[in-house]
């Protein structure tokens, strides 16, 4: 097992620029998450660290070894694709042993090893049989067991889920995790899907137009977005984004919204004053506060020091655990989530609270986190 | 850090595509294009029975479009070109339509239509040169039935014997262009067609204002390949009517190979190759154009 | 309710009417499709008399194979009296290899065209298949003195030569077009695993190529049968092909005119490329699409 570096990488076509400089440092036994919508970078970055692209500027290392320039069967890498990739024409076994099998390595061990992995991933009964004879689902087992078999430093996965349904979906994220635990190998895995990124990885890289918006934690993304782009891409349903300015209070300081309740809009003052040192330089401006729906709840039940004021909901929506809330605040959408117990809307209107300590406040020029 | 080179054996092999691929590139590049430069430079050389590489301008042009037989072929190229496109595209896109009525045994019938497609010109030309023998072909037999001003002995008629070939080049090529309309009709989305006719339009107004129209593709297609075959017709003309009688049903592609292989006029050949090469390049690079356009690189 | 009780049947006569219609066209043009098959296989069978003393369209009193052997082992092609037979065979032997060479080159340029994208690779494609469409007059001259050069003019040789060169055109485009299609991931799933160039295109390209192969050799095969004007152009006696050979034979105006030969050297000529259209059918018709759905 290995550690992964990856400096100042550049990825050029011609003059269009799809990587500008990424910089990642990898552990060993890291689970990586390159998490951002289509057109991102994020798959030419894997394929620069697979070897099927080249590297325009900057130096990928595996372990102590820089790679720019080692052939991709010669990195010590396995890769599971979008499509799994089978060779239609070999068998399950001889999939799975076609990389040993190019490496030379004797028939009797490559043998043993398919066989192993097989019953490691449970289909050592599907080894005959072609890959058009399988579901997504095998199918997929059968990609993973080809990457497995070689023992490779580093994991590599474009978007292995992807295909599935939202079943198996579940079922093979749950698999994938336990395979790293087990193996404790280093893993970068390519998604667009916000919440396989939250589950699986260790540290999640959110890219946007070929730059790292993001490095952290799930948790830290997840509570500490340093921009409104990673904040909007990350969480279902997405962050509420509330345009406002902020003013002095008796306490500290504030930004007053319009609430819709009882068929008029009325001004309610958030209390920022949990955010003093970052919105001191703000008074008087503009600032966007950022909250989750889940910090915009049934009041009453939080343990938290909270504000609270009745909201007119437009629409609610089941999701069994929870209700989401549709409200109107300053004339746009804004979601609040309530456990299923506690929606008692009266006459439309219903009193909510909102944890303002959990909130994220944005400059709305240049959309970065004020801290 | 370690930063270790690219091996040799790797360097080779990422440049292995591009030796592979020489090979038949430097054989397209020499065969072609080398040879359709070398042409162009005889055609400008007094070249008679061997070539000769003393360049005289575009003399051999002049004198190219001096000859009666020459223009007699372009004529021909022209009649026989536009007839043969537009008649077979008729045929071909009607049998496709009718064939894609749910018919009982299409298979069979299609392995009909399209069999002449399988088979050389020179024996296409050969059965109809012998249909329209003047005493012992259909023509005999038609008048033997009654009628008695029947004609079908085309191909010794200096005024009908361009239609011979045209009816003769329909007859093997309407079967192709009806399988290229029929899988084009095959491919057309039945979605559209469930929503339209939900909509509430005929099947017939489905044609006419859904499926045809989706069809242009294939249509300009089929232009194009028939317009390219009709440029190349060679054989045809050998084997049915022999480019006669005299010279009145003679195409381009024979008078090169008369002017060439025949008469000892390498330069005027190569002259009228060069026009024909034009014709072709006006058609088809357009087409080429607009066919590769657009699609991304793969 | 009696509006609709007269209504349906009213419907129904002219379903049937249009039915009927339809099928009289497809019969009629069916009719017009096997009429030259119908009389050259009944003229190859009758004797002179009948021909001359009956109806072309009269089937023959009896099966006479006498035409069809004189056209395979007798007939005088110009001043040689060989028969086809001896043509047939430079027909095979010129084809086998040009199908079998133009088909493989055209495999691995196309594999390392779509699945090697390398630079220049759309402008190499585009000159090669601009090649398919270049009038082979424009080449004639330039290749007769070639094959001069080389010494082979008038050999069963310069005509593989020949076919080859301007097939490769068409296979690449064939085999180009066909292995679009295939994933590009297969190619990197087999690279990673360590696999090479000729390893990929023999353990994963290959395997998954029979149809497009079948579809090459046919096109191929049926091409380099039926030409006439390389054939006509490069060669003369003995090493001419079928299509030359059997053209001269129809025109060889010796004594008396055999309509009956002539048609049965017409029918020795088609029958291997009607053979593999009757048995192969499906392919062949992908092939002639194949060639008009570029890409």
């Amino acid at each position: 097992m290995a550690s992964l570096t990856i400096k100042n990488a550049v990825k050029r076509y011609g003059n269009v620029e799809v990587l500008k400089g990424v910089d990642i440092d990898l552990e060993d036994g890291e689970f990586l998450v390159l998490l951002g919508a289509s057109g991102c970078g994020k798959s030419t970055l894997l394929n620069m660290i697979a070897g099927l692209e080249t590297v325009t500027e900057g130096e990928i290392s595996i372990g102590d070894r820089v790679i720019n320039d080692v052939h991709p069967k010669d990195r010590d890498i396995a890769m599971v694709f979008q499509s799994y990739a089978l060779y239609p024409n070999m068998t399950v076994g001889k999939n799975i042993a076609f990389g040993l099998e190019m490496r030379g390595v004797p028939k009797p061990e490559r043998e043993a090893a398919v066989f192993e992995v097989a019953k490691m991933l449970q289909m050592d009964h599907l080894l005959d049989r072609k890959p058009s004879q399988l579901s997504g689902g095998q199918r997929q087992r059968v990609a993973m067991g080809r990457a497995l078999v070689r023992r490779p430093e580093v994991f590599l996965f474009d978007e292995p889920l992807s295909n599935l349904d939202a079943k198996l979906r579940l079922e093979m994220r749950t698999e994938i995790k336990r395979l790293h635990k087990r193996l404790n190998a280093t893993m970068v895995y390519v998604t667009h899907d916000q919440i396989e990124a939250l589950t699986l990885a260790d540290r999640i890289a959110i890219l946007k137009d070929g730059e790292v918006q993001q490095l952290a934690s799930p948790a830290e993304i997840y509570d500490l977005p340093v921009n409104m782009f990673v904040a909007g891409l990350v969480g279902s349903p997405p962050m509420n984004f509330i345009a406002t300015k902020v003013s002095r209070t008796e306490k500290g300081f504030g930004a007053e919204i319009y609430v819709r309740a009882h068929g008029a809009e009325h001004p309610i003052l958030l209390d920022l004053t949990d955010h003093s040192t970052s919105v001191a330089p703000f008074v008087g401006r503009d600032i966007v506060i950022g909250l989750r729906p889940e910090a915009i709840t049934q009041a009453g039940v939080g343990s938290v020091e909270t504000q609270s004021f009745a909201s007119e909901v437009d629409v609610t929506e089941a999701t069994g655990a929870d209700t989401l809330c549709i409200l109107n605040w300053n004339g746009k959408e804004v979601m609040a989530r309530v456990s299923s117990g506690y929606a008692q809307i009266i006459e439309g209107t219903m009193e909510f609270a909102v944890d303002m300590s959990r909130a994220s406040l944005f400059d709305p020029d240049t959309e970065t986190r004020l801290d | 850090m370690t930063r270790p080179p690219l091996k040799l054996t790797d360097r080779i092999a990422r440049t292995l595509p591009q030796i592979v691929v020489a090979p038949s590139f430097a054989l397209i590049l020499f065969f072609v294009y080398g040879f359709i430069i070398w042409t162009g430079y005889i055609s400008l050389t007094k070249s008679k029975m061997l070539p000769n590489y003393n360049l005289i301008g575009f003399r051999p042009y002049e004198r190219l479009f001096q000859m009666d037989r020459w223009t007699v072929a372009l004529e021909n190229l022209f009649i026989f070109g536009f007839l043969f496109i537009f008649v077979a595209i008729v045929i071909g896109c009607l049998l496709a339509i009718l064939l894609d009525q749910k018919i009982r045994a299409e298979g069979f019938i299609r392995t009909i239509y399209l069999y002449p497609m399988a088979i050389s010109f020179i024996i296409t030309g050969t059965a109809w040169k012998w249909i329209m023998n003047p005493s012992l072909g259909l023509e005999t037999v038609i008048r033997s039935w009654g009628w008695e001003s029947f004609s079908f002995g085309w191909t010794n008629s200096e005024s009908m014997a361009v239609y011979a070939l045209v009816m003769a080049a329909v007859w093997q090529s309407a079967g192709f262009v009806m399988a290229l309309f029929l899988s084009a009709l095959r491919s057309v989305d039945q979605d559209i067609i469930k929503a339209a006719s939900l909509d509430g339009a005929s099947p017939w107004k489905i044609y006419l204002r859904i499926i045809l129209p989706s069809m242009r593709p294939v249509f300009m297609s089929a232009v194009v390949i028939l317009a390219h075959l009709a440029i190349k017709s060679f054989d045809l003309v050998v084997a049915l009517t022999g480019g006669g009688p005299g010279y009145s049903s003679t195409l381009p592609a024979n008078f090169m190979y008369e002017m060439t292989f025949r008469r000892n006029e390498i330069g005027v050949g190569a002259a009228s190759a060069m026009i024909m090469l034009a014709t072709v390049a006006a058609i088809m690079v357009p087409y080429l154009y607009s066919e590769l356009r657009g699609k991304k690189h793969v | 309710m009696s509006n609709s009780t007269t209504f349906v049947p009213a419907q129904n006569r002219s379903v049937l009417w249009m039915r009927l219609l339809l099928w009289t066209i497809l019969l009629l043009f069916a009719i017009w499709f096997l009429l030259p098959a119908y009389v050259v296989v009944g003229t190859s069978l009758k004797d002179l008399a009948e021909i001359r003393g009956g109806s072309l369209l009269a089937l023959p009193h009896e099966l006479n194979f006498t035409a069809w052997r004189h056209a395979w082992s007798e007939a005088c092609i110009g001043v040689t009296c060989t028969g086809l037979e001896p043509y047939f065979w430079n027909s095979v032997t010129m084809a086998l290899p040009a199908v079998t060479l133009s088909t493989l080159l055209g495999a691995l340029t196309g594999y390392a065209l779509t699945k090697w994208q390398f630079k220049g690779a759309n402008l190499v494609f585009a000159l090669i298949l601009f090649g398919c469409f270049v009038p082979f007059q424009v080449v004639i001259l330039p290749m007769a003195q070639t094959l001069g050069l080389i010494g082979i003019t008038n050999t069963v040789y310069g005509l593989i030569l020949v076919h080859t060169v301007y097939g490769l055109a068409f296979t690449t485009l064939f085999f180009r077009n066909y292995y679009v299609t295939i994933p590009d991931e297969l190619v990197r799933a087999a690279t990673i695993d360590g696999a090479g160039f000729f390893t990929i295109f023999r353990r994963i390209i290959l395997p998954l190529s029979p149809p497009i192969i079948v579809v090459s050799v046919i096109w191929q095969f049926t091409q380099i049968w039926n030409d006439f004007l390389f054939g006509a152009s490069f060669t003369t006696g003995g090493a001419q092909p079928i299509t030359v050979a059997m053209n001269n034979l129809v025109n060889t105006t010796t004594g008396v005119k055999q309509y009956n030969v002539d048609m049965a050297a017409a029918l020795i000529t088609a029958a291997p490329t009607l053979f593999v259209y009757i048995v192969a059918g499906r392919y062949f018709v992908r092939g002639l699409t194949a060639g008009s759905v570029k890409g």
